[in-house]
């Protein structure tokens, strides 16, 4: 089965247009009493001065430290996630979109081994759910880069109050912000692919999901050009469901056989295991 | 042990449908509001200055 959105996605469309289009509509600052209830699908803080949405992760933490389960943002997330698995990642995340211009800084670039994609689970469990839920604080935005970037930057430029109310903790936050913007010109995209909570999310649905990449043996040649147009460094024919993968389309677009392509998954095949043989 | 298997048909179209009613029963206990208010105020957190 096929949809001609996807088609379009996979062959068609320029993925910097719909990030730049996504980062815009991310931060529109129209009526935000009223769009700042909405679950923003991307890494956006809430805090930037712009932002249009909730951050999900900023959210769920909240819901946390009142004791309540936050049904909306999980609904919200999985049914984004059951969907599409993690192609938000590629195509939407404001702060995906800003590792890959990084990613564009012509230097020499350092490869690093997905095997280290679990960390982003610790962050999600522990900083996201277990501390804020025996602190009462939320601990991933007190460290998170993107607030630093999106929020702590800017309100300090522009609110003189909150500048005189800057501390340590301040600095910190940029000290981490400033290791992830080298780390990004340096590797592919070092937040997504290690410390995400939004993308650990995303990427537990990435078997499951309606839409799923295919990788058609008989016709891959293995010559990794998809792993050096991959913005996570894989290679999707190890595993096309892979958890790492962000569903950008750019390995459908590059692969020079057409081994890979994009499909609607009609089946989830669920193995058990039975006693004895029959 | 023998592994054996079978086939979830639209296995994405049915998590979607029970995500999608978990999304809705959230709204109707309001917490859109909840949701609103927390992010109308400045996350001191986020800046760095708590």
């Amino acid at each position: 089965m096929k949809l001609k959105l996807l088609d379009w996605l996979a062959y068609k469309a320029k993925r910097w247009r719909v990030q730049l289009a996504s980062t815009i509509l991310h931060n529109i600052p129209i009526y935000q009493s009223a769009t700042k209830g909405l679950i923003a699908p991307g890494f956006n803080c809430y805090s930037c001065p712009l932002a249009t949405g909730a951050c999900p992760i900023g959210t769920i933490q909240h819901f946390i430290t009142v004791r309540e389960t936050p049904l909306y943002t999980i609904g919200v997330l999985g049914a984004i996630g059951s969907v599409v698995g993690r192609m938000p990642c590629g195509f939407i995340c404001p702060f995906g979109f800003f590792q890959d211009l990084l990613y564009r800084i012509k230097t020499p670039k350092i490869s690093v081994s997905n095997k280290f994609g679990w960390f982003k689970y610790v962050v999600l469990v522990v900083l996201v759910l277990i501390i804020p839920y025996i602190t009462l604080e939320p601990w991933f935005c007190k460290l998170c880069p993107i607030g630093a970037l999106e929020a702590g930057i800017p309100w300090v430029i522009i609110d003189s109050g909150i500048r005189a109310a800057v501390r340590f903790m301040f600095f910190i936050k940029l000290f981490i912000l400033f290791s992830f913007i080298a780390a990004m010109i340096l590797i592919k995209r070092p937040f997504c692919r290690f410390f995400c909570p939004l993308g650990a999310i995303y990427s537990l649905f990435n078997r499951v999901s309606l839409v799923k990449m295919e990788v058609d043996d008989s016709l891959c040649s293995y010559c990794d050009i998809c792993q050096d147009v991959c913005p996570m460094d894989l290679r999707i024919y190890d595993d096309p469901d892979s958890e790492q993968c962000i569903r950008c389309f750019e390995c459908v677009k590059a692969c020079p056989t057409g081994a890979i392509s994009v499909k609607i998954r009609e089946s989830v095949t669920v193995p058990i295991l039975k006693r004895g043989g029959f | 042990m023998v592994k054996v298997s079978f086939k979830l048909r639209w296995f994405g179209v049915i998590l979607a449908l029970i995500f999608v009613a978990m999304a809705v029963y959230g709204i109707l206990r309001d917490e859109v509001t909840e949701v609103l208010n927390n992010a109308r105020i400045i996350c001191l957190s986020c800046i760095g200055i708590e």
